[in-house]
């Protein structure tokens, strides 16, 4: 059962109660209502027959009440009695107020005295209490003596419960129990029968005297009315106010990927995911609607699993030496394991982000992990196993043309090699030809997966227990990987009253990486390639009379890290009254990391005598509570429904680091165990402790399904400001029009089947900065003087900075033509962001870099998002659906009074985006001379800081994906193209022509005059006047950035379902085999490796394809 | 019934959501982290106090910038910068510090010779603001760390102004009057330079007691002598005699007899040194100069080798040398321990004896104090087994002296950069050699170029 079901639409309701549901009594379900009631009815008549007492008398009623709602009578009445009243919501608007008192009364009496002069009758039957217009009586039942039974079952052969059963000859109507049977008595054997259950399509069926039928119900193709999860309620796409994006847990398992946000590339519109790198873990870049903060570490989103905020914060960064990860350290969603997701919902807009406060300026991800359902106990096995390599190499040059560098830059020097120059002076083999690329990161990796589930219950208690094992290694060489295990348990109960429920999540997941301290690209991509054996005739690793850095000896300083992450949450939810519930969320979670990076005296030069080993020892601990008590209120006002949600977070994070730095070790093989170590300092010791308390509240208001108003306020409580500074207040209104249930659309736009505008407005707050900012403090320093601890000041005090605000603004018109088979949204959004807090850059003769203030300065991020999703083609063995997102997003620094003569104003300008680079503008390469020319602007003869232009970006002009989903009978297609039309940088070396390989477009070079060409003349001198104009037109400059636009191919899954009669051979439930890849092609132009992550520092995201099956039992 | 309870329930509720309203505010006050110590209560006693003088020495040691003798301090810097070292180390920046081809935006620049001197002078004035408001620390300690707070202070400003010329002269730890301090002519640096090390001889001990007699610490005789030092850069020579004199004739301090004891840990030689403090090691120079293989940072050059007179002692004892195959690299040895793990027997010498006899040797030849001036300096001369001086005039003392300390300081805190530029001797010497990029302005460092962006009044030097 779901956490928060008493905000889930009618129709949702009757799912979940009969999710509940013990066998129901099918004979009762045979009733007649009018058809827009029948759902309604199966819904009461459930709770009926769950709540009537096996033995009842009759008893008395006694009640007093004056002018009440008629349905505040019928729950007082229902409170006392085992009388259950079944009726309509939108049949009661009409009522009169009853005022009656009655003592001990039979119920006969009672109902004579309320139903007195109300323009609805009532039907006593047993102890059920049927309630309709009294102009609509109740049909009559006819005897025809046929009784059809059946199953129906979905597209896997599951018995699918809570499906609808209608006859069309009277509009009886019933329900599927559990496993999905359903019983029909007095049929017509000529009538025909619906078969509806929300998100399922609405299928007929004649009867033609059949006495059993089984009916296969497929996925219904609009999604409007799939429940979207949204912070603290659920609601669905169709009556949402806000934005919000999902991708389901069934989209994940498509993907083989160790990160669930490596899932969500290119799936959602306004999401921008960069992997950095291709090691398992690798830091994520993550952008919700672009960059708000001037600091790059205050543009986190909020991860919230399960209702318990997460860390987004890498915990290798405060842990041992390591930059395989890249540079955020690794990603701590990495800890999660994908297989236990069943949503993740991200949250973009004010409306949706509000009730997350200060928290959620930057968009808050909600992840959802699976929950236990009522059934028989079921098993499902998952394995896969594959393979990966890097996506793209660079093409560099082979030893002659690497020697003709060489040579060539000699001369344009007048120099020759001189005893440093090992790959010319005889030192190096010349003849020696090595692809380094292939050598060092060409290798294939392995990954592999496997999951179990075990789930089922029955309707009061349901659990699920998951237990899941992925490994993947890298394309280094040697042995490294990183592996998880995990497990994912969940519980729920309901009382048997279902005024109670609680549900109980708990997920643990220990990993396991052994990698490298370093990412060795960059060296595969800059040896010379006439660079020597890696090897000696012994077998030792070969120095060449030190004359280089084995490579090999860089993949011996290793590290491994242990990770350890707890989850767990109880939700509480009591019903204190009709409408009214009491909830709480009780959530802790704990992430550990047990990090150790190892020199051995075997990676060094022997020259260099090093007779001992080194070791870095580190933990990290951080743990979060939190206790979010709620009330909600549910309430039928007018002709709507007004929905109150009302409540208060206590939360405490604390984050508990240190780093051993353990030397002389005499023996590598005991570099590990940091009691053989002679020396131990403490490198490194953090210690945070961050309290959030907030009260929050939420009024709803849904008048007729047509129009809604959402309004959210919250007022929220940082330690991370100062006394007196901690509290700040915002708020989000959200308003849409569902235009499409107008009268006058419906009767002249009938191909209009959905159409909704929706905008909202609200302010949200951001307090991800360094803890402590605003006290006054020491620290010790990394090593004692005379055995004495030092202490230094840790930072220049400004006690009064506060909040930053960030202002959303989201307007959206939302269409669905062709009863929902195209649906498109367009969105424009603008966020605001001010009162940044940036370290105000300082002068270095202050003592620190920065201080912690408040700008005025104000970020501006815009966009248009488009979604389409389509059914292109759909009959009986074919389905053929796309889904398209395209995002155009716009940044734009607005204003930042006093920018000139601070550090800001060397990144950004005022009008200009925070993607924008100040750099030197590259001309031409001289074809007198060779030397790369930069825009001298003020005409003064040197190029320095007074020649730096706002010029070129580095950005995203516009992103999306392309999905296309293809079944036909037993087998499905799933292809998704991820486009990126962007700017980017390409990282190069050092300037052509010194001791490292370069990409082939070298020889393009400058060699004579009048030569024209965007590459300079090779030379070696790294001071000389080549290098110079080099590092000024790429470092400084902007010759290195162009488009890094590309195409990828994301993601492609095919399966294939064993079918039924084949399985019931074998007695199991369901095989599936499939096929995934990731990452399999790219297209593009960008002359570095990888367009995605740009850079030569990291290995490129991987190229994965896997092999799988998935049994169920 | 039941209905009154659930009212109940929802009142109660209520109140608690109320009272936790108002326990809020006191929810989201955290103590300070265990890591780190809330500056009143650092001063609060002596032993804390003392730890933030510790915290200064133990930062300037186990960096590898400023004041550690390491990769890039100015030990290293100003010996590339000048003519005592050729560079093989494949740093892009190191390498324009040795064709004196210095700009701006250079990192190592800007960071290990300009914000590292800079931050300790906010570490010692934020210790002086610290003791002004304590109370809880005794006498005799509040004394001392002042000294001590003070002479750092004075000694970072002097390297400053040496490598930059006119200087922000940082005095206080307000960030809002030092983030728009303008440069101050060198001169009033000076003068401020003097009045610290003034007033930290008149605060300082005697001698070692407050370092447990080891002389790790500045007391008031490495007050003194940088005082002489001062003195003598700013040709001031009656003082300058008068300070060298009084560190000289103190007993606690002698030439040591045999060069191979002169950096060893305490030596008589040393007046304030700096220990080693990351483990297992010995000094940064030794790790730094000592060659086992082909140079991959810095080696002696032939300008420097080929300066040593013949007899020369010094070049024996602390100059080493590594063959690989036809080539021979030659290298500091004034440390003798590169290893790690050895004990500690060696410390960074910041002050010694041989610069206060050479100081005097100078201050008395500018005075025409000849015989003076002959005997200072033979008394160098004579401990690296050379006959006495043949200089009789002052100029030819003074090109004496100036040969004798490039010999005495080679590779030592950048000695060779700071005394051509205050002899003006910088062109002529180091013109033809560092061809073709010398130019007469490059005796002075760069400002960082992000310095002058983020302090509106200040101004580069000539020649950037």
């Amino acid at each position: 059962m779901r956490e928060y079901n008493h905000s889930l639409t009618q129709q949702n309701k009757t799912m979940l109660l009969t999710a509940f549901g013990k066998k129901p009594c099918p004979e009762v379900f045979a009733l007649c209502k009018t058809g827009r009631m029948r759902k309604l009815l199966i819904l009461s008549f459930l709770a009926a027959c769950l709540q009537i007492p096996l033995v009842s008398k009759a008893q008395g009623i006694s009640l007093e009440v004056q002018d009440a709602l008629l349905e505040n009578v019928f729950n007082l009445v229902q409170r006392q009695s085992p009388y259950r009243f079944v009726y309509a919501s939108e049949d009661m608007a009409a009522t009169k107020k009853v005022t009656v008192s009655v003592t001990n009364a039979p119920i006969a009496t009672l109902l004579e005295k309320i139903f007195k002069d109300q323009p609805i009758g009532y039907n006593l039957r047993g102890q059920v209490i049927m309630v309709s217009k009294i102009n609509q009586p109740l049909a009559t039942v006819q005897f025809y003596g046929f009784t059809v039974t059946g199953k129906v079952i979905d597209e896997e052969g599951k018995g699918l419960p809570a499906v609808t059963i209608t006859l069309k000859q009277n509009k009886f109507a019933v329900a599927t129990d559990e496993q999905g049977y359903f019983k029909l008595t007095d049929v017509n054997p000529a009538s025909a029968i619906l078969f509806s259950s929300v998100g399922y399509e609405t299928k007929e069926i004649k009867i033609e005297g059949r006495n059993n039928l089984t009916v296969q119900l497929f996925r219904s193709v609009g999604t409007l009315d799939e429940t979207v999860i949204k912070g603290y309620y659920n609601t669905s796409k169709r009556l949402n106010t806000g934005s919000v994006a999902k991708i389901t847990g069934e989209e994940i398992s498509r993907q083989p990927v160790s990160n669930p946000l490596e899932a969500l590339e290119g799936r959602m519109a306004g999401l921008y995911v960069q992997q950095t790198s291709g090691i398992p873990g690798a830091a994520i870049n993550i952008q919700i609607r672009g960059i708000n903060s001037l600091r790059t570490t205050g543009n986190f989103p909020l991860y919230v699993v399960d209702g318990v905020p997460y860390t987004s914060a890498s915990l290798s960064s405060n842990n041992t030496p390591t930059t395989i990860f890249g540079g955020g350290g690794n990603n701590p969603l990495d800890y999660l394991n994908p297989a236990d997701i069943e949503s993740i919902e991200v949250l973009k807009d004010a409306d949706a982000t509000a009730i997350y406060g200060s928290r959620g300026a930057n968009g808050v991800i909600l992840i959802t992990t699976k929950k236990g359902k009522a059934g028989k106990t079921k098993f499902d096995l998952n394995f896969y196993t594959g393979a990966g390599k890097v996506t793209r190499m660079m093409h560099l040059l082979n030893t002659s043309q690497y020697l003709e560098m060489r040579h060539e830059a000699f001369r344009n020097d007048n120099a020759v090699p001189d005893i440093t120059d090992y790959d010319l002076n005889g030192n190096w083999d010349t003849t020696r030809y090595t692809n380094w690329q292939k050598m060092l990161i060409g290798g294939t990796t392995s990954i592999s997966n496997a999951q179990a589930t075990i789930s089922g219950g029955s309707a009061n208690t349901q659990f699920l227990l998951g237990a899941g094992y992925f490994r993947q290694g890298t394309v280094f060489p040697g042995d490294f990987y990183s592996q998880k295990a995990s497990l994912h348990l969940n519980i729920n109960h309901v009382s048997e009253d279902h005024k109670f429920i609680i549900s109980l999540t708990a997920g643990y997941v220990a990993s396991n990486n052994r990698l490298p301290q370093a990412d060795i690209t960059r060296t595969a991509v800059s040896l010379a390639p006439d660079a020597p054996n890696l090897y000696d005739q012994n077998g030792q690793l070969n120095w060449q009379g030190s004359s280089w850095t084995n490579p090999m000896s860089l993949l011996m300083k290793q590290y491994k890290g242990n990770s350890y992450n707890l989850i767990s949450n109880i939700n509480l939810s009591y019903q204190l009254l009709q409408g009214l519930f009491l909830k709480t969320s009780l959530g802790y979670s704990k992430q550990e990391l047990q990090g150790i990076s190892t020199v051995p005296i075997y990676s060094w030069d022997p020259a260099f005598n090093v007779t001992s080993g080194r070791s870095f020892f580190a933990t990290t601990n951080t743990s979060t509570w939190l206790i979010e008590p709620q009330l909600n209120y549910q309430h039928r006002l007018g002709q709507g429904k007004v929905d109150v949600l009302f409540g208060t977070t206590f939360q405490e994070n604390k984050l508990d680091a240190q780093t051993l730095r353990a030397t002389g070790f005499s023996n590598d093989a005991l570099l590990e165990n940091v009691s053989a170590a002679s020396g131990i300092a403490l490198s490194n010791a953090r210690y945070i402790q961050y309290k959030y308390n907030a009260f929050f509240g939420r009024i709803n208001y849904n008048y007729k399904d047509k129009y809604l108003v959402n309004l959210t306020a919250r007022r929220d409580g940082s330690s991370r400001f100062g006394p007196g500074r901690q509290f700040g207040n915002f708020g989000a209104i959200g308003l849409a029009w569902i235009f499409s249930n107008e009268t006058f659309i419906k009767n002249n736009l009938p191909f209009l089947s959905f159409g909704k505008l929706r905008s909202s407005y609200g302010i949200t707050g951001n307090d991800q900065i360094t803890d402590y900012q605003y006290l006054s403090t020491y620290s010790a320093t990394a090593y004692t003087y005379q055995g004495n601890a030092g202490l230094i000041p840790n930072r220049l005090v400004n006690p009064v900075y506060s909040w930053e605000t960030n202002k959303k603004f989201e307007a959206t018109v939302e269409l669905g033509f062709l009863k929902d088979k195209l649906l498109v949204s367009a969105s424009y959004f603008r966020n605001r962001s001010s009162d940044q807090l940036v370290g105000y850059s300082l002068p270095y003769i202050t003592g620190f870099t920065d201080i912690q203030f408040n700008l005025p300065a104000i970020v501006q991020n815009t966009g248009v998002e488009i979604e389409l999703n389509t059914v292109n083609y759909k009959n009986k063995n074919w389905t053929w659906k796309t889904n398209i997102n395209l995002t155009i997003p716009r940044n734009k620094l607005v204003s930042y009074p006093g920018i000139e003569g601070t550090a800001a104003a060397n990144n950004y300008a005022v009008g200009k985006s925070l993607y924008i680079k100040n750099k030197y503008h590259f001309l031409q390469v001289d074809p007198n001379t060779g030397i790369y020319v930069n825009e001298d602007i003020n005409a003064d003869g040197i190029i320095n800081s007074d020649d730096l232009q706002f010029l070129k970006e580095v950005r995203q002009n516009y992103f999306g994906g392309i999905q296309n989903s293809i079944t036909f009978k037993n087998f499905q297609l799933d292809v998704l193209f991820q486009f990126v039309k962007q700017t980017g940088i390409y990282p190069i070396n050092n300037a052509p022509g010194s001791l490292a390989n370069q990409s082939t477009e070298v020889l393009n070079r400058w060699q004579k005059t009048g030569d024209i060409t965007s590459i300079g003349k090779f030379s070696q001198d790294y001071a000389g006047a080549v290098a110079a104009s080099f590092n000024d037109a790429y470092l400084n400059g902007d010759h290195g950035i162009g488009d890094a636009s590309f195409i990828r191919l994301k993601n492609i899954a095919l399966s294939w379902k064993m079918p039924p009669v084949w399985l019931q051979r074998i007695k199991i439930k369901s095989i599936r085999l499939f096929i995934q890849a990731q990452n399999l092609l790219t297209v593009t132009k960008y002359k570095g490796m990888d367009p995605e992550n740009q850079s030569l520092q990291q290995i490129p995201p991987l190229r994965v394809l896997t092999a799988g099956v998935q049994v169920s039992l | 019934m039941k209905f009154h309870c659930t009212i109940k329930n929802a009142f109660f509720l209520y109140l608690l959501l109320s009272a936790c309203n108002l326990g809020c505010k006191k929810f989201v006050a955290v103590d300070p982290p265990k890591t780190q110590i809330v500056t009143a209560s650092v001063y609060s006693n002596d032993g804390s106090a003392i730890s933030a003088m510790n915290g200064i020495y133990s930062q300037m040691i186990s960096s590898a910038g400023f004041a550690s003798g390491g990769y890039v301090s100015v030990t290293l810097l100003g010996g590339l910068s000048s003519d005592e070292f050729i560079n093989y180390s494949a740093s892009a920046e190191l390498e324009t510090f040795y064709a004196n081809n210095l700009n701006a935006t250079n990192l190592t620049l800007a960071g290990s010779l300009w914000q590292e001197p800079y931050q300790y002078i906010y570490y010692a004035n934020a210790v002086l603001d610290g003791l002004s408001i304590s109370s809880g620390v005794s006498a005799k300690t509040h004394a001392e760390l002042e000294g001590e707070a003070k002479f750092i202070r004075a000694f970072c400003h002097f390297y400053l102004v040496n490598l930059f010329g006119d200087i922000p002269l940082v005095l206080s730890t307000d960030y809002r009057i030092n983030a728009v301090l303008p440069r101050t002519p060198k001169e009033k640096v000076y003068q401020q330079i003097i009045s610290d090390l003034t007033d930290a001889q008149g605060l300082l001990p005697a001698d070692y007691s407050f370092s447990n007699g080891e002389r790790v610490k500045p007391n008031k005789w490495a007050a003194t002598a940088l005082l002489a030092r001062t003195y003598l850069y700013t040709a001031d020579w009656v003082h300058a005699e008068s300070a060298s004199t009084s560190v000289i004739t103190n007993t606690s301090y002698s030439v040591a007899g045999d060069l191979d004891n002169v950096f060893l840990a305490n030596s008589e030689e040393a007046i304030w040194q700096l220990m080693p403090v990351l483990p297992e090691s010995n000094t940064n120079e030794g790790i730094n100069f000592i060659l086992t293989g082909t140079p991959n940072s810095v080696a002696i050059s032939k300008h420097l080798l080929n300066a040593f007179e013949p007899g020369d002692k010094r070049k024996q004892a602390w100059v080493n040398y590594y063959i690989d195959g036809m080539d021979t690299f030659y290298y500091p040895y004034k440390y003798k321990i590169q290893a790690s793990g050895e004990p500690v027997t060696e410390y960074s010498m910041v002050l010694r004896l041989a610069e206060q006899y050479l100081i005097r040797s100078e201050a008395r030849a500018r005075q025409n104090n000849i015989t003076g001036a002959q005997t200072d300096l033979n008394i160098i001369r004579a401990r690296a087994g050379l006959a006495n001086t043949t200089a009789t005039t002052e100029t030819s003392l003074l090109a004496a002296i100036l040969h004798e300390r490039q010999i005495e300081l080679f590779s030592e805190w950048g000695h060779r950069w700071l005394d051509l530029k205050r002899t003006t001797t910088a062109d002529g010497i180091l013109g033809p050699i560092k061809q073709p990029n010398w130019q007469s302005s490059d005796i002075l460092y760069p400002i960082p170029q992000s310095e002058l962006k983020n302090d509106i009044k200040l101004t580069q030097n000539p020649g950037y």
